[in-house]
């Protein structure tokens, strides 16, 4: 009971170093006000869209991505329909059919390979012209400036940033409860996570979605890992280990569809936490060896978030739940001893740690509102009961994730089972 | 034991609780500054009848 509680005060350490992190970088950002200038050279940007069936969302990405603020000339868009059963490419040649996109650098490639995204990326990779890729996936629509902001940039130090990354913004909020809870978790990781990591260390995660890297980088480092479940966790962690840099760029944004459906949403997210647990045990050896401090610290990171701090958190709901169902039972036999508490005479200690669990939870919606006080608008109070409503619904359910995410990875290695199953989230037409 | 830990939850309660209170302060403070630079920005924009579309607050 006491290591669980000292490991919860630890995460909870980090994560208030992690809030310090962004609210100073976001004290010192509140009061710009970003002007578009010319930049002093325009490299030329191949953007790779991989899309696998994706005939419902890949016209609007497609014109999102022609439309961007960014000479038309320096674009090389390579849209991939990767092994599609449905209209995909049907729906990019009715794009590309407009007068306004006849003259773009657009080649429509139908693959039918391995590998999944990292198997389109490599393809790309060897066929693109530009100096960077920049990755778009078929549902993220990028904001006009999003590439301009990008490239911005990467040009203020080309040798360090090899890598450059924005935000993703949830197109499809306001859809239901999970939508609007998705999009405050999407809103924390980017405005406090990416932000305060990038401000405290210099430390970037690669997103899905919406970078630009330097193409003759990835090649040097051997492109992606095929069939990886988390491609863009596992190139981080290479850019990390060569000692350059993956910037922030956090006003460049796309647009990105959310799994309206608990199912949807359940599938993505175990493919998500599966990948990251890969990766992590993938690069634990790193803590250990003489690796590039980020690297240390990012495995350390996600290894407490992943293992630890899920560890902890699990065993504290065990002790919760075991004794609330003590105490139901013991309307029915008055002798039943509670079995968690440090003496059940001890109101004192009981106050103190619910007085702590209060704050815990203010904690948590205090860090959705600092991320929604950091737009225009965006901090309500119906964001902060939505964030109380989130702590025992949504939030409680990527516990059930990551348990079942240990045990697949866990099943997958005893029983030798291929678990880079890629399961493709579901997109609606809205 | 229980007298060690007791206060050390203790502790530790007050130190969570001062660091939210300092966390709650600099939240109103970003949430003031966003949103007066955003309406000032605006009050300019409409006075001036600015059209330069591209103009980006963050």
């Amino acid at each position: 009971m006491i290591i669980t509680l000292a490991s919860i005060w630890i995460c909870l350490v980090m994560q208030i170093f992690t809030l310090s992190g962004a609210i100073d970088f976001w004290l010192k950002h509140s009061t710009k006000v970003i002007k578009i200038t010319p930049l002093p050279r325009y490299p030329m940007i191949t953007i790779v869209v991989p899309a696998h069936n994706e005939e419902v969302v890949i016209a609007q990405t497609t014109r999102a991505i022609l439309d961007m603020n960014y000479p038309a000339d320096r674009v090389e868009l390579l849209l991939y329909a990767d092994n599609c059963a449905d209209k995909t490419v049907d729906e990019m040649r009715r794009v590309l059919a407009d007068p306004r996109y006849r003259s773009r650098n657009v080649k429509i490639i139908e693959r039918t390979g391995s590998g999944a995204k990292a198997g389109v990326l490599n393809d790309a990779l060897k066929i693109a012209h530009g100096d960077y890729i920049g990755v778009y996936d078929a549902d993220a629509m990028p904001e006009t400036n999003a590439l301009y902001f990008l490239v911005r940039k990467a040009l203020e130090n080309p040798e360090r940033y090899v890598a450059v990354f924005g935000r993703n913004k949830t197109r499809n909020a306001q859809q239901n409860f999970l939508t609007k809870c998705i999009n405050q978790e999407i809103v924390v990781t980017q405005r406090i996570q990416h932000c305060g990591i990038w401000h405290l260390f210099r430390i970037g995660r690669i997103p899905g979605t919406n970078f630009i890297i330097q193409r003759q980088f990835v090649q040097e480092i051997g492109g992606w890992r095929n069939g990886a479940l988390t491609e863009d966790t596992d190139i981080s962690f290479k850019i990390m280990q060569t000692g350059k840099l993956i910037a922030l760029a956090y006003n460049s944004e796309a647009f990105q569809q959310e799994p309206e459906r608990l199912h949807d949403y359940y599938v993505q997210r175990l493919r998500w936490a599966k990948g990251n647990y890969q990766v992590v045990i993938h690069n634990f050896r790193h803590l250990f060896d003489h690796s590039n401090w980020r690297v240390k610290l990012e495995t350390f990171y996600y290894s407490c978030t992943f293992f630890w701090f899920n560890a902890a958190i699990v065993l504290s709901d065990i002790i919760f739940l075991a004794n609330v169902g003590f105490i139901i039972a013991r309307f029915f036999n008055p002798y039943l001893v509670i079995p968690f508490t440090f003496g059940e005479s001890n109101i004192l200690i009981m106050q103190v740690l619910l007085l702590n669990w209060l704050l815990m939870i203010i904690l948590y919606i205090l860090q959705i509102s600092v991320a929604m006080a950091t737009q225009f608008g965006q901090a309500t109070t119906r964001q902060i009961w939505l964030a109380l409503a989130s702590y025992f619904t949504y939030s409680q359910l990527f516990i059930v994730i990551s348990i079942h995410a240990v045990t697949s990875v866990c099943l997958d290695a005893l029983l030798g089972r291929n678990g880079n199953v890629w399961i493709k989230t579901k997109r609606f037409n809205n | 034991m229980v007298n060690w830990f007791f206060w050390l939850a203790m502790e530790i309660t007050l130190i969570f609780f001062i660091l939210v209170m300092i966390l709650f302060v600099l939240q109103w403070i970003i949430y003031s500054r966003v949103e007066k630079t955003m309406l000032h920005y605006d009050k300019q924009h409409y006075a001036k009848g600015d059209d330069d579309w591209w103009f980006k607050r963050y």
